[in-house]
């Protein structure tokens, strides 16, 4: 593989694996070890990558993804707004607007359902909240995420729902990922996809099956986190030995492998 | 870029990207460094500083399986606790791989045998633990010294993956009393495998210091004492942090959930709201 290539490779594995509200220090970080112009630019188009693949908030309130993602330019489409805009990747802010009138055909409950999502999003999303509505052919794309960037106290985390609406049947799916590192390194994900029929043809019946849906999911997440600490954790490594009591260290500590021993029938 | 400037943006940048991929990001931060410069020393630097999960090789001396980490380790092989071997063999041309002196060997002979009697108790008889010793000072004496106690287990439906690194120096105070510094960092991988892809991986570190006396009126009672001080101060240390692994995993990430990214209840009503969602966890807490 030549220099270039296996830079790229290298660098984009590195970069999916960031965690979605720390790019900016992801690319950073990058900068400093890879520090020639080649190697910035790579970093740079691997973050532009991942916006695109997972979709990001930008500006706190704009949504930039593969889905409306400008063919014809570097921008990104907001269908509400009738805008196009590029994205500072630097400060992570959408930049360079200008009016955009797409011959997309909107649904009629478009209008009825920017204002669900916005009241949905006061209702349920405590966070940075963002959403968009992409009309594509004969499918309608909600993406919605909740943000919290919280460096003060060493986390980070998002959740981002993707549906796609086609006459009465609506699919997409949940992703869930938090980012703890106070002294460590730890993780959260959860991916859930989630298929079935709207009850009505309108904005209510799309925003009822969205927050039923994700309260749902909740809702699982939480029994989730319980049926893991009891199962998996718990007794993985004990809180202390079946005695209740601590080891007594020192040359009596061989006796402890008598008794047990004796208990397994060595 | 110096050197101080490239360490800690890649241990900075390891600390950001997804601890299940910690072993793969490493070695792609290596291959980065290696290409521009290739700094070797910068790469061994972040190979020991770094905490993966550990790796099990089999003993071809005494058939038992042993706990590789960069401290065991040289070139592509690892010395075994067991044997005092390296494996897999070296080729005769190599240079000779470091071993630990006779008295520092023996005491890593008993602290072995003791960390399996507490490997045995805390984690219900299975998983692997291995220690390595290794001399601070070119004595030979047990005047101060330095180590590490690996411990891996693995549940049997593959949902829980513990991994536990504490590593200690021992640094003589005066005649009679030695320091101990221990940095403790667990690596636990849990996955829910059954109706859900709930996972929650990462690793944790702590560090503890204490001066403790030692029986110094005869060797055996001087290697007793360092297996008594070791030996509370790593099952005091991995108390500390399992607590804090139980905290940090279910505690903290669901509140981080329910509080910062959704809420189920409306936000309208905060006070409703937390009514409410400590009722539905209290009800899923009965279940």
């Amino acid at each position: 593989m030549s220099g270039s290539l296996l830079l790229e490779k290298v660098i984009s594995s590195l970069v999916n694996t960031a965690p979605p509200g720390e790019l900016i220090g992801v690319s950073k970080d990058l900068s400093s070890i890879v520090f020639d112009q080649a190697g910035s630019n790579t970093v740079n188009s691997s973050i532009e990558d991942y916006i695109k693949e997972n979709g990001a908030i930008i500006s706190s309130k704009y949504i930039a993804i593969k889905h409306n993602k400008d063919e014809q330019s570097t921008k990104y489409v907001d269908y509400i707004n009738k805008k196009k805009f590029n994205i500072d990747l630097t400060a992570n802010k959408a930049i360079d607007f200008e009016d955009y009138e797409s011959d997309v055909q909107y649904p009629t409950y478009f209008d009825e359902l920017v204002g669900q999502l916005e009241s949905y999003g006061a209702d349920h999303y405590p966070s940075t909240y963002a959403f968009t509505i992409i009309p594509e052919g004969n499918k309608v794309h909600v993406v919605i995420i909740g943000q919290r960037i919280n460096q003060e106290n060493y986390y980070t985390g998002q959740w981002k729902s993707h549906y796609v609406i086609e006459d009465k049947n609506i699919s997409g799916g949940v992703k869930l990922d938090i980012h703890y590192y106070e002294d460590g390194n730890v993780r959260l994900n959860f991916d859930e996809n989630v298929e079935g029929k709207l009850d009505g043809s309108g904005a209510n019946s799309i925003i009822n099956f969205i927050n039923s849906t994700e309260n749902k999911i909740t809702i699982k997440i939480v029994e989730n986190f319980n049926g893991l600490n009891q199962k998996s954790f718990k007794n993985l490594r004990r809180l202390l030995p079946v005695t209740r009591s601590k080891i007594n260290w020192g040359s009596a500590i061989g006796n402890y492998k008598l008794g047990s021993d004796v208990v397994h029938k060595k | 870029m110096s050197y101080e400037d490239k360490f800690d943006a890649s241990l900075s940048l390891l600390r950001r990207l997804h601890p299940k991929q910690i072993t793969a990001n490493l070695d792609n931060i290596c291959t980065l460094i290696q290409q521009n410069n290739g700094e070797d020393e910068l790469v061994q630097d972040l190979l020991s500083s770094v905490d993966t999960p550990l790796k099990v090789v089999k003993c071809q001396d005494t058939g038992k399986p042993f706990l590789c980490c960069d401290y065991n380790r040289d070139g592509d092989s690892y010395r075994s606790p067991c044997s005092n071997k390296y494996f897999p063999v070296q080729a005769d041309d190599d240079e000779l791989p470091p071993f630990p002196s006779n008295t520092i060997r023996q005491l890593e002979i008993k602290a072995n045998d003791a960390f399996d009697v507490y490997r045995d108790l805390y984690y219900e008889g299975s998983g692997i633990s291995s220690v390595y010793l290794w001399d601070t000072e070119d004595d030979e004496t047990l005047d101060g010294f330095a180590g590490v106690v690996l411990i891996k287990k693995d549940t049997e439906d593959g949902s829980g993956k513990w991994n536990s690194i504490h590593v200690f120096e021992v640094i003589p105070e005066s005649a009679s009393t030695a320091l101990y510094k221990l940095t403790t960092s667990v690596i636990l991988d849990l996955k829910n495998n059954d109706d859900s892809s709930l996972s929650l991986a990462g690793s944790l570190t702590r560090q503890l210091e204490t001066i403790q006396t030692l029986e110094v009126d005869g060797g055996s009672n001087l290697e007793t004492s360092h297996l008594i001080n070791l030996g509370t101060l790593v099952e005091k240390s991995e108390y500390n942090i399992r607590n804090l692994l139980q905290e940090v995993y279910f505690d903290k990430l669901k509140d981080i959930m329910l509080k910062d990214l959704r809420s189920v209840g409306d936000l309208g009503d905060q006070k409703l709201e937390n009514l409410k969602q400590s009722e539905l966890i209290k009800g899923l807490q009965g279940l």
